[in-house]
């Protein structure tokens, strides 16, 4: 991914108290989301307090996406629904428990579930070249690149460029002869009509 | 300018076509590439290459996947190389990478590293974005000479000399070269790759 364009003086302060706003927050067993996403040191992903030179090696700046996710296992979820519908049951006299009741009721099971496990810890390197205006991050998950790309923006307030054919060329500065070109072009084929019979 | 999801989407198939460039120019030159505007290298194609057309997907493993008949037999059914594994030599570093012609991305980049776990941590950082960038050069160097042959007036010919090296007729190294060297000294200068 790039950025076409070059960064204002005092960058490096300005982009420092933007990181530090969308540092990654820990999860809480009690919040309805069951995921969650911020920047931490691309050295360690335990470390939360981001400053200068856990983020500026030299031209480069270097941050980890971190992404926590609560998991509980499924057989362990259903047992312990199981058991506090019954006993819900039990307590209330009824036979049968309604949708948006039953719901509440595993909400209230996750979280409890929660409190007993630690979130799942993934994190994945990004590094911005201030020199060559490239920033790598360092996943093939497409959806990881969209969510980097979503809190990148966010962040610094910069369109990423991701890379493809199209932005490659367009990054050679083509003519508009050579852009109409390009965009006329068709996929070669090596078969030959005599392949086909 | 286009819109940004139309420059990404539109015609991802020339990346494809730079793959098979790529693996034209190995076998040809006997993997030895001029990129023209970055060192000499040796690029070659190892263990894994994808062809495909739409929805029809050939992967081939072996050590050498391009010089097995399927591969050949896979562009004369009009599918394209869509990822490589390279194997790809600058001086005395030899770098690996899978090249995902699609997005023109290298994943599973395996770099020549001499500092390890118990370097500094800033060295080792510094080390591999040096590599990792000197192997960038190369690819943006093979892009630029790439696009400016597929957008220039040599593309037929060469077109030509694709299709005889898939039905296995000889293709002239020497002609080849003649033609790259005239379409890369007849581009435009901003076609022409900034030396780094």
């Amino acid at each position: 991914m790039r950025i076409g364009v070059d960064l204002p003086e005092g960058f490096p302060a300005a982009a420092m108290k933007r990181i530090r706003a969308n540092v990654f927050e820990p999860l809480s067993p009690d919040d309805d989301a069951n995921d969650g996403h911020g920047w931490c040191s691309m050295l360690d992903p335990m470390d939360l307090e981001l400053d200068h030179e856990k983020v500026f090696f030299n031209e480069y700046v270097c941050l980890g996406l971190r992404i926590d996710r609560w998991f509980v296992p499924k057989p362990l979820l259903e047992a312990q629904l199981r058991e506090a519908e019954a006993s819900l049951l039990a307590k209330k006299g009824l036979d049968k428990l309604g949708k948006v009741a039953r719901a509440d009721l595993k909400l209230m099971v996750l979280k409890k579930l929660r409190r007993q496990l630690v979130p799942v810890t993934k994190s994945i390197d990004l590094v911005w070249s201030l020199d060559s205006h490239v920033v790598h991050f360092f996943s093939q998950s497409p959806k990881m690149h969209l969510l980097a790309q979503e809190l990148f923006e966010k962040t610094l307030r910069y369109r990423l460029v991701p890379e493809a054919p199209g932005t490659a060329a367009e990054r050679r500065g083509l003519s508009a002869e050579e852009r109409k070109l390009f965009d006329s072009l068709e996929q070669t084929t090596l078969a030959r009509e005599e392949d086909a019979r | 300018m286009k819109d940004l999801s139309d420059l990404i989407e539109h015609n991802r198939f020339v990346g494809r076509e730079s793959l098979l460039w790529l693996w034209f120019e190995s076998e040809l030159f006997e993997a030895n590439l001029r990129p023209s505007s970055a060192d000499p290298c040796s690029l070659w194609i190892e263990t894994r290459l994808a062809l495909a057309f739409e929805r029809d997907d050939a992967l081939l493993k072996s050590a050498t996947p391009s010089s097995s008949p399927e591969a050949k037999q896979a562009l004369r059914q009009g599918k394209l190389p869509r990822e490589a594994r390279l194997r790809i030599v600058l001086g005395d570093r030899e770098y690996g990478c899978l090249y995902k012609a699609d997005t023109l991305a290298l994943s599973s980049v395996a770099l020549p590293t001499e500092l390890g776990k118990k370097d500094e941590v800033h060295e080792v950082f510094y080390e591999r974005m040096r590599l990792l960038e000197e192997l960038e050069a190369v690819f943006e160097a093979l892009w630029s000479d790439f696009l400016a042959m597929r957008l220039g007036p040599a593309y037929p010919k060469l077109l030509g000399m694709w299709r005889a090296w898939a039905h296995a007729e000889p293709v002239d190294p020497k002609a080849y070269r003649a033609l790259k060297e005239r379409a890369l000294a007849e581009r435009r200068p901003s076609l022409a790759p900034k030396k780094r």
